[in-house]
C-alpha cells in the first residue's frame, strides 16, 4: 500500500516536473541571455546546449548598464509611484462606489450600474484621443495625475466591490443604524474590513494595469522624468537595432516588483478563497 | 489636492516657456539623441523636451497626440511614406518659404519626392535607407558556390537567386530540420522588400492620385512577383517562416544560419556585432526581362502646423537635418544619411564598396513607397496580406481580397 502511494507519488512529480519545464525553460533562457556579456542572441541557442541556459561567465555588467547609464531606476520608481497611488485611491474611491450601488436604494441606480459596466467593455483603444484631450485641457498632462487618475476611474473595481458588498447581510449594517453608528462609520469600521478578499483582488488588478500600461504613459506624459517600466523596456526594440541584453535584463528587472508583490500578497489570497467559500 | 495641482499647473507653465520647445522622437537610444541634443541647446539657448518613443508605438502615440490639435509637440519625427498622411489632414506645416534652392539641393531628389504630397514640401529628410543581398563567404566557400557579383551591371536575376538559395538550404546534422537556410528576408512581410520585386516585373503598386489599389495589387505582374515570394518558403521551402521580427531575421544571418539576406543598409553597422562574419553585398536583384528597382526612404522631420514656436522649430529642425548633425548622427546610429554632402565628408566611412553600392543604388534606382494620404492602413493591409501568402495562402485570392478591404479604408480620402 505504501509502496503504491510512493511509485504514484513518484509518477506525479515526474510528469508535473516535466509539464513545469516547458514553463521554465524560456524563463530560464531570458535569465541566461541577461547575465551574459552583450552577444548575439543565437550565439548560444545554436546548437541548444546546456551553454544556452547557463552562462558560462556570468556577469551584472547589463543590470549596472540599465540601472546606471540608462536611468531604469527612475522608470521603477515612477512606475512604483504611480502604481500605489492608484491603488489607494481607486481602493478608496471603488469601493464607496460599490457600497452605495449594492446597499442604498436611489433613483436611476440601475442605469448608472449600467454605465460602470459599460466602462470596463469599451476598449481603451477607443476612448484614448477624448482622454488625452480631457487631461489637455484640464492641464495635468504630462504630469503624474494624467498617469494616475484614468487608472483610478475603475468600472471593474467597482463592479468587483459591489458584487461583494451585496453578499454581506444588511442585519449587520441596520444594528449598527440602531446604535447610532454614521453610514461612513459603517462603512469604513464595518464593511472595509471584511472585505480584505475584495482588496486584496483590486489591489493586484490595479498594480498590473499600471505596471504593464505602455501606451498610455506614452501620449500622457512626454518628459523622460515620468518615465514608466514598460516604456524604458520598450525602447530597446526598433527595426533597425535590437539590444538583447538591454531588453532581457529590463524586463528581468522589470518584472520583479510585481513577483515580489504577489509572494507577498499570496497567503490573503488563499485566506480569501477559503473566506467565500466559509460564507456561501 | 487642488492647490497642490495649480502649484503643478504653475510649475509646468513656467518650465514650458518662451525657449522650451517639446520634440516627439523615434525611441533611439537615449545616450546617442542626447548628446546631438545637448549640442544643439549650447549652440542655440532653446531648451529641447525631446521624448523618444519605442517604434511599436510610435505611430499611434503621434495620431493620438496631434489629433488634440494643441499645437504640441512642436516637431516629430516622420516615417517618410506617413508624409501624405499628416499632410492630407493638415498636421505637417508646408515647408517651401521656409528652406531656399540651395538648402534643398543637399538632398536625394527621392527622398525630397518622399517628404512631398501634391508638389508641396512638408518633411525634412533626416535618413534614407537602401537594400541588397548580403551573402555569408563562408557559407558560399564551404558548399563550393562562387561568390555573388558585386556590382550593378552584374546584377543577379531573382530566378539565379532562387538557384543559389536551393544550392545553400542544408540540412547539416540530418535530422529532417533545415540548419542553414539559402535566403532570410529582413523585414519578411513589409512592402518595403517586396515592392522592389513586383515593380522590376513593372507592376504598379497604387494608382497615381493614391487612393485605389484594385486593378493595381491585383495585376498580373503584382501576382507574379509574388508568387516568387510565395514559392521561396512554400515550395523551394529556401527561407523559413515566421521570421516576423527583423533582429531575428539579422541573428539568422549574423550567426551563419542563413546563407543569403534581402536586408537594409544599416546591417553594415549591424554585423559588427558579429565579428566571426565575412560577408559580401550583391545589387538588388531584379526579374529576367524586367528593370532594377530599389526600396528607399527612411525619417524625415516635420514641423506641426499649429506650433506656437515656429522660430525655434524651424532652427531645430535645420540643425537637426543638418549636415553637421547629420554627421554626429551616422558615427553615432549608423543610418544612411539623406544628404549627399555627408557621404563626402566621410570617406574613412563611404569610401568601401558596400557602401559605394548603395549610393549608386538611391541615385539610379530607388523608388519611393507610394504616396497617398491612407499609407498606414495600405501598409497595414498589405503587411497581413503578405504576411499570410508567406505562410503559404494563396497569392492571387489574398490579394484580391485585400484589395477590396484596402480601397473600401482609402475611400473615405476621396
Amino acid at each position: 500500500m505504501k509502496k503504491r502511494s510512493l511509485w504514484k507519488t513518484l509518477i506525479l512529480f515526474a510528469v508535473l516536473g516535466i509539464i513545469s519545464l516547458f514553463f521554465l525553460i524560456p524563463l530560464i533562457w531570458v535569465v541566461a541571455s541577461a547575465l551574459r556579456p552583450a552577444s548575439p542572441l543565437y550565439e548560444y541557442a545554436n546548437p541548444l546546449t546546456w551553454k544556452s541556459f547557463i552562462p558560462t561567465k556570468p556577469t551584472l555588467e547589463n543590470f549596472v548598464h540599465i540601472f546606471v547609464n540608462l536611468n531604469f531606476g527612475r522608470a521603477i520608481m515612477n512606475s512604483l509611484f504611480v502604481s500605489v497611488s492608484t491603488i489607494v485611491l481607486t481602493v478608496l474611491v471603488a469601493s464607496m462606489a460599490g457600497f452605495a450601488l449594492a446597499k442604498f436604494e436611489f433613483r436611476g441606480k440601475a442605469a448608472l450600474f449600467t454605465i460602470v459596466l459599460i466602462t470596463f467593455m469599451v476598449p481603451f483603444e477607443s476612448i484614448v484621443i477624448p482622454l488625452y484631450i480631457l487631461i489637455k485641457q484640464l492641464h495635468i498632462d504630462n504630469t503624474y495625475w494624467a498617469l494616475i487618475l484614468p487608472g483610478v476611474a475603475n468600472g471593474l473595481a467597482i463592479f468587483l466591490f459591489r458584487q461583494f458588498f451585496s453578499e454581506v447581510p444588511s442585519e449587520i449594517m441596520e444594528a449598527a443604524r440602531i446604535d447610532g453608528a454614521s453610514w461612513f462609520r459603517i462603512y469604513w469600521r464595518i464593511v472595509l474590513p471584511l472585505s480584505v478578499p475584495a482588496i486584496v483582488t483590486v489591489i493586484v488588478m490595479v498594480f498590473m494595469f499600471q505596471w504593464n500600461s505602455l501606451f498610455w504613459p506614452l501620449v500622457a506624459t512626454h518628459s523622460s522624468r515620468f518615465e514608466v517600466v514598460q516604456v524604458a523596456i520598450a525602447v530597446h526594440r526598433s527595426t533597425e537595432n535590437t539590444s538583447w541584453a538591454n531588453l532581457f535584463s529590463s524586463a528581468i528587472a522589470g518584472s520583479l516588483p510585481p513577483v515580489i508583490l504577489f509572494l507577498f500578497l499570496q497567503k490573503y489570497f488563499v485566506r480569501g478563497i477559503s473566506g467565500t467559500g466559509l460564507k456561501g | 489636492m487642488r492647490k497642490l495641482l495649480l502649484v503643478i499647473v504653475l510649475l509646468l507653465g513656467v518650465m514650458l516657456s518662451a525657449t522650451t520647445i517639446e520634440v516627439l522622437w523615434m525611441g533611439w537610444p537615449q545616450d546617442q539623441v542626447m548628446q546631438l541634443v545637448n549640442a544643439f541647446r549650447e549652440e542655440t539657448g532653446i531648451d529641447v523636451d525631446i521624448q523618444l518613443v519605442p517604434f511599436g508605438q510610435l505611430f499611434q502615440t503621434i495620431e493620438v497626440r496631434l489629433a488634440a490639435g494643441d499645437g504640441t509637440p512642436d516637431v516629430y519625427i516622420v516615417d517618410g511614406p506617413n508624409t501624405a498622411s499628416y499632410a492630407a489632414r493638415g498636421y505637417l506645416l508646408p515647408l517651401n518659404e521656409h528652406f531656399s534652392d540651395e538648402e534643398m539641393s543637399a538632398w536625394f531628389d527621392a527622398s525630397i519626392e518622399e517628404g512631398s504630397f501634391l508638389g508641396t514640401f512638408y518633411s525634412v529628410p533626416y535618413g534614407t535607407s537602401s537594400a541588397g543581398i548580403f551573402y555569408n563567404k563562408a557559407i558560399f566557400e564551404e558548399y563550393g558556390v562562387p561568390f555573388l557579383p558585386e556590382t550593378v551591371e552584374e546584377r543577379l536575376t531573382w530566378e539565379e537567386v532562387a538557384e543559389i538559395a536551393k544550392k545553400l538550404t542544408k540540412d547539416t546534422n540530418g535530422d529532417g530540420r533545415t540548419d542553414i537556410w539559402g535566403l532570410v528576408i529582413e523585414q519578411i512581410d513589409r512592402p518595403y522588400l517586396i515592392f522592389p520585386m513586383v515593380q522590376s516585373l513593372g507592376a504598379k503598386v497604387l494608382s497615381d492620385d493614391g487612393l485605389v489599389s484594385q486593378g493595381y495589387i491585383t495585376s498580373d505582374e503584382f501576382i507574379e512577383g509574388t508568387t516568387f515570394y510565395w514559392k521561396l518558403f512554400n515550395e523551394w521551402k529556401v527561407s523559413p517562416q515566421g521570421l516576423n521580427d527583423s533582429a531575428i531575421s539579422r541573428e539568422y544571418f549574423g550567426t551563419g544560419r542563413a546563407a543569403m539576406m534581402l536586408g537594409n543598409e544599416w546591417n553594415i553597422r549591424r554585423m559588427l556585432q558579429y565579428p566571426d562574419i565575412d560577408y559580401g553585398l550583391s545589387p538588388f536583384p531584379y526579374f529576367e526581362g524586367g528593370v532594377a528597382v530599389t526600396p528607399t526612404g527612411s525619417w524625415h522631420v516635420g514641423i506641426n502646423s499649429k506650433t506656437r514656436k515656429l522660430e525655434e522649430a524651424l532652427t531645430f529642425t535645420k540643425y537637426i537635418t543638418g549636415k553637421e548633425a547629420v554627421i554626429t548622427w551616422h558615427k553615432l546610429n549608423g543610418i544612411a544619411p539623406a544628404r549627399s554632402d555627408v557621404y563626402e565628408a566621410l570617406p574613412e566611412v563611404f569610401d568601401n564598396p558596400i557602401w559605394q553600392l548603395f549610393v549608386k543604388e538611391m541615385e539610379t534606382t530607388a523608388a519611393p513607397r507610394p504616396r497617398t494620404p491612407g499609407y498606414s492602413q495600405y501598409e497595414l493591409m498589405l503587411r497581413e496580406a503578405f504576411n499570410s501568402i508567406h505562410y503559404g495562402a494563396d497569392p492571387r485570392s489574398t490579394l484580391e481580397e485585400v484589395a477590396v478591404r484596402i480601397d473600401r479604408e482609402l475611400r473615405k480620402y476621396r
